[in-house]
C-alpha cells in the first residue's frame, strides 16, 4: 500500500512543469555539462527506470540527494523525525497522564458544576485549531509574562553550553509547543474518556457492584476505569498515527526543525526526494499506528476479535 | 421554559438582523436605488463580480428584513401566523446544546449571506496605508471627502486617483488634526503637514464637512477593516465547508449505499477501497495535492471532500447492513421493487440521522483545515480574506497588533463550535 502511495506521488511530481534540477547548473555551462549532471543524477533515464532505481535505493536505506538542502534525505530526515518524536511523544505522555486522572476526577464529581464547565472548556478548545491554541500561549508565555521564547528550539549560543544548562535551554524553549500539542490532544481526549466513563458506570453490573457494599472509590477505580479505558486506547492508537500531521502546525508556528516544517519548506521549493520521503514516513506511521491500535486492543479486550476491528 | 427560551433566540436574532440593517441604512437604501436605476435603464448586463455579489447580498438582506419584522411582529402577538408557532413546537424537543449552535448558525448564515450589505467597508480595500495601518479595535479617525470632480490643482488631490466614481471609499482622507485658513486647509497626517484646497472637498458654510468613521475591530496591516474582513472570512470558511461535506457525501453514500445494497464481492472490493483510503495520512497529502496542483477555491472543495468520503461510506455501508434485515425492506425486496427506488425511498431516509451527525462534526473539520492551510499559506491566496490568511497576517504582526489574531481566532473558534454544538446536540437528543 504504501509502495502505492509512493508511486502516485512520485509519478505526479514527474507529470508537473518544471525540472527540479535545473537548479543544479545555469544556462552558461553549456549542454555537454547539464547531460553530466542529468546522468550523474539519473535524470537522463525514462521515468519508469528512474522510479524502479529509486526503490532500489529506498530498500537498501538511501532516500536520494536533497536538492536545495544538498545534503543526503536521510540525514535530513533523522535529525527532523527525532525533533518531532520527542515532542510529540513527550506531549503523548502528558495527555496520558492528565487525562486519566481528570477523567476519574469529572466521574467523581458527575453532574456537579466544575464536571459541566471543565465539559464545556474542552469542547472549547477541542473547537480550536492548534495555531489558535499557539498563538494564545505565545501572548501569554512570551508577550505578557515574557518567560518563554516564541520560535526556534534552542538559543543562538546552544553550542557553547555546558550539557545541563542545554537540557535546560531545550526544555526553556519546547515548552510552549508541548503545552500546545498537551492542550489539544487532552481536550480531545478527556471528552472521550469522560463519555465513556459514564457509559460504562451507567451499567449493570456497577449497580451490581454498589449494592455489595464496595467502595466507591474501589469501583471507579478496578471496574469502571479498566472499562473505559478500551475505548480510550482505540483513540489513542489512532492519534500514534496521526502524530506527524498533528505536529506539522505547531512545528511551523514554533518554527522548529521537525517534519512538519521540513515538509512545507520542502513543498515550497519543490525539493520532491524530502518530499516524497515525508509522505512515505508519515504513511508507515499511519499504519503502524493502527497496527499498535489493533494489538492493544486485542490485548486489553478479549472480546475483541480481529474481524470485529476491520469492520 | 425551553419554548420560551427559543421565542427569546429568534428575537435576539431578527434585532440584530433590524439593527445591522439599520446601522448600514445608507448603503441599503444606495442598493436599492441602484436597482431602481438598471431596472429604469433597463441596463442589466452586470459586468463585474462584486456588482453582482452586491446585489445578491441585497437581495437576502431585503428577505431577511421582512423575516425579521415578521418575526417582532408575531413575537409582541402582533399578528398570528400558524407556521412560525409550528416551528417553534418543533424546536422544544432539542436540547439546549442544540440550539445554541442553531442560534449561532443563524447568526452565521445571514452574515455571509448579506456580507456585501453589513461589512462596514470593502475587505480588500486599502488606500491611505500612512494613517489606518495597525489600527487598534474601536479606534476614531476623521476624514473629509473630496468632491466628485476631476481638476484637482493642490497635490494632495492629485495623489488620490480616483477608479470608480461611485465608490464612496476612494474620495476618503484621513488626517489627525485639521487647520482651516482661509480657503486653504492644513491637515496633520502622522508625521507630515499637508495642504488642499477648500473648494475641492465637501463643505457647509466656508468650513470643511468632517467625517468619522470607528475601526470596531481595527485594521490589519494594509489598513483594511477587520471586521468587513472577517465577515468575508467566515463567508469563505463556509463555503468550502458546504460543499467539501456535501461532495465527500454524495461520493461517500454512492460508495457505502451500492457497497450495502449489492454485497459480496463488490461489497468487499469497495470496502477494501475505502480501508485503502482511510490509512492514507489526510493532511500530509491533502498538503501536497494542494501544493502542486495550485490553489483556488473549487480545488480545495475537491480535495477536502476527497479527504472525508471514506466514514461516510462505511457508515452508510454498515448502516444500510442493518437496514436490509429488517422486514420492511425485506417485503420490498420480495414485492420485487427496484434497488435503486428502496434505497431513495426507504433506506436512506432511514439512514440519513447517523450520517448528517457525521456530516456536521466533518465540516467543522474541514473549517479546520481550510484555516490552518491558510495559516501555512497554501489555502485560498492572499487577496481573498480567509480567516487563516487573517490569523498569519496578525501573527507576523504580533507584537505589535495583537487584536488582530485574536479577534479572527475568536470568530474561527466560534464557527467550529457552533457545528459541534449542533453536532453534540444532535448526538443525544434528550426529549422533554
Amino acid at each position: 500500500m504504501i509502495l502505492f502511495l509512493v508511486s502516485v506521488i512520485f509519478f505526479m511530481v514527474y507529470l508537473l512543469p518544471g525540472e527540479p534540477f535545473q537548479q543544479y547548473y545555469s544556462p552558461k555551462l553549456g549542454n555537454e555539462l547539464a547531460e553530466q549532471i542529468k546522468s550523474k543524477f539519473g535524470f537522463d533515464k525514462p521515468i519508469p527506470i528512474q522510479f524502479l532505481n529509486w526503490i532500489k535505493n529506498v530498500l537498501q536505506g538511501d532516500f536520494g540527494y536533497s536538492i536545495v538542502y544538498k545534503r543526503p534525505v536521510g540525514s535530513l530526515l533523522t535529525d527532523s523525525i527525532l525533533v518531532t518524536l520527542s515532542i510529540s511523544l513527550i506531549a503523548f505522555l502528558f495527555q496520558i497522564l492528565i487525562s486519566i486522572p481528570l477523567g476519574l476526577f469529572l466521574l467523581k464529581n458527575s453532574g456537579k458544576k466544575i464536571d459541566l464547565i471543565i465539559d464545556k472548556l474542552a469542547l472549547i478548545i477541542y473547537s480550536a485549531p492548534s495555531f489558535v491554541v499557539a498563538i494564545v500561549l505565545i501572548y501569554f508565555g512570551s508577550i505578557v509574562l515574557k518567560i518563554f521564547p516564541s520560535s526556534q528550539m534552542t538559543s543562538y549560543n546552544f553550542y557553547e553550553l555546558s550539557f545541563i544548562d542545554k537540557l535546560f535551554d531545550l526544555i526553556h524553549h519546547l515548552t510552549l509547543p508541548v503545552l500546545t500539542l498537551t492542550i489539544t490532544s487532552v481536550s480531545f481526549s478527556i471528552r472521550y474518556l469522560r463519555e465513556s466513563l459514564i457509559n460504562v458506570s451507567n451499567e449493570d453490573f456497577v449497580i451490581a457492584l454498589r449494592a455489595n457494599g464496595i467502595p466507591e472509590n474501589t469501583i471507579r477505580k478496578k471496574h469502571i476505569l479498566p472499562n473505559a479505558l478500551i475505548s480510550y486506547i482505540t483513540i489513542l492508537g489512532l492519534e500514534i498515527g496521526s502524530l506527524l500531521s498533528k505536529t506539522l502546525i505547531t512545528e511551523t508556528v514554533f518554527s522548529l526543525p521537525g517534519m512538519g516544517k521540513l515538509m512545507v519548506t520542502s513543498i515550497f521549493t519543490r525539493d520532491y526526494p524530502v518530499i516524497i520521503a515525508c509522505v512515505m514516513i508519515s504513511g508507515f506511521m499511519v499504519i503502524i499506528g493502527n497496527l499498535i491500535a489493533d494489538i492493544l486492543i486485542a490485548r486489553f479486550n478479549p472480546k475483541f476479535s480481529y474481524e470485529a476491528v476491520s469492520q | 421554559m425551553n419554548e420560551k427560551k427559543i421565542r427569546n433566540s429568534f428575537l435576539v436574532i431578527s434585532i440584530f438582523m433590524l439593527s445591522v440593517l439599520l446601522l448600514r441604512f445608507e448603503k441599503f437604501i444606495l442598493g436599492l436605488n441602484l436597482v431602481w436605476l438598471k431596472v429604469v435603464s433597463l441596463d442589466l448586463n452586470l459586468s463585474d463580480f462584486a456588482e453582482i455579489d452586491f446585489f445578491v447580498g441585497l437581495f437576502f438582506s431585503l428577505i431577511f428584513f421582512f423575516i425579521s419584522i415578521i418575526f417582532l411582529l408575531h413575537y409582541f402577538k402582533l399578528i398570528q401566523i400558524k407556521f412560525l408557532e409550528r416551528l417553534i413546537s418543533n424546536f422544544k424537543y432539542f436540547n439546549s446544546e442544540f440550539l445554541i449552535g442553531i442560534t449561532f448558525l443563524c447568526f452565521f448564515i445571514l452574515i455571509s449571506l448579506t456580507a456585501p450589505i453589513i461589512s462596514p467597508d470593502d475587505p480588500s480595500f486599502h488606500k491611505d496605508i500612512q494613517l489606518t495601518k495597525l489600527l487598534p479595535p474601536l479606534k476614531k479617525l476623521n476624514y473629509i471627502k473630496l468632491k466628485k470632480s476631476d481638476n484637482f490643482s493642490s497635490e494632495l488631490a492629485k495623489s488620490k486617483k480616483i477608479l470608480f466614481e461611485n465608490y464612496e471609499e476612494e474620495r476618503r482622507i484621513y488626517f489627525n488634526q485639521i487647520e482651516v485658513q482661509d480657503s486653504i486647509i492644513q491637515l496633520f497626517r502622522d508625521k507630515s503637514i499637508e495642504k488642499i484646497l477648500l473648494e475641492e472637498i465637501e463643505s457647509n458654510n466656508e468650513f470643511p464637512k468632517v467625517y468619522t468613521k470607528i475601526f470596531l475591530l481595527g485594521t490589519d496591516e494594509f489598513g483594511r477593516d477587520l471586521l468587513s474582513r472577517i465577515i468575508y472570512g467566515t463567508r469563505i470558511s463556509l463555503l468550502v465547508g458546504v460543499f467539501s461535506v456535501l461532495v465527500s457525501f454524495l461520493l461517500g453514500s454512492l460508495i457505502g449505499y451500492s457497497a450495502g445494497v449489492f454485497g459480496g464481492f463488490i461489497d468487499n472490493l469497495l470496502m477494501r477501497v475505502v480501508d485503502f483510503f482511510l490509512s492514507f495520512p489526510i493532511l500530509f497529502l491533502v498538503i501536497f495535492l494542494i501544493a502542486f496542483l495550485g490553489n483556488s477555491i473549487f480545488l480545495l472543495v475537491i480535495v477536502f471532500g476527497f479527504s472525508g468520503w471514506m466514514y461516510i461510506a462505511r457508515l452508510a455501508r454498515n448502516e444500510t447492513l442493518a437496514c436490509m434485515k429488517k422486514e420492511f425492506v425485506q417485503t420490498l425486496i420480495l414485492a420485487g421493487q427496484k434497488k435503486f427506488l428502496i434505497v431513495i425511498k426507504h433506506i436512506l431516509p432511514n439512514t440519513f440521522a447517523p450520517i448528517l451527525i457525521t456530516l456536521i462534526f466533518q465540516f467543522s473539520n474541514v473549517v479546520i483545515a481550510e484555516s490552518a492551510l491558510s495559516f501555512l499559506g497554501l489555502g485560498v491566496q492572499p487577496p481573498t480574506p480567509t480567516l487563516g490568511g487573517i490569523i498569519k497576517t496578525g501573527y507576523d504582526y504580533f507584537s505589535l497588533a495583537s487584536w488582530i489574531s485574536f479577534s479572527s481566532g475568536f470568530a474561527l473558534i466560534i464557527i467550529v463550535l457552533t457545528f459541534n454544538l449542533i453536532g453534540e446536540g444532535l448526538k443525544k437528543p434528550e426529549l422533554k
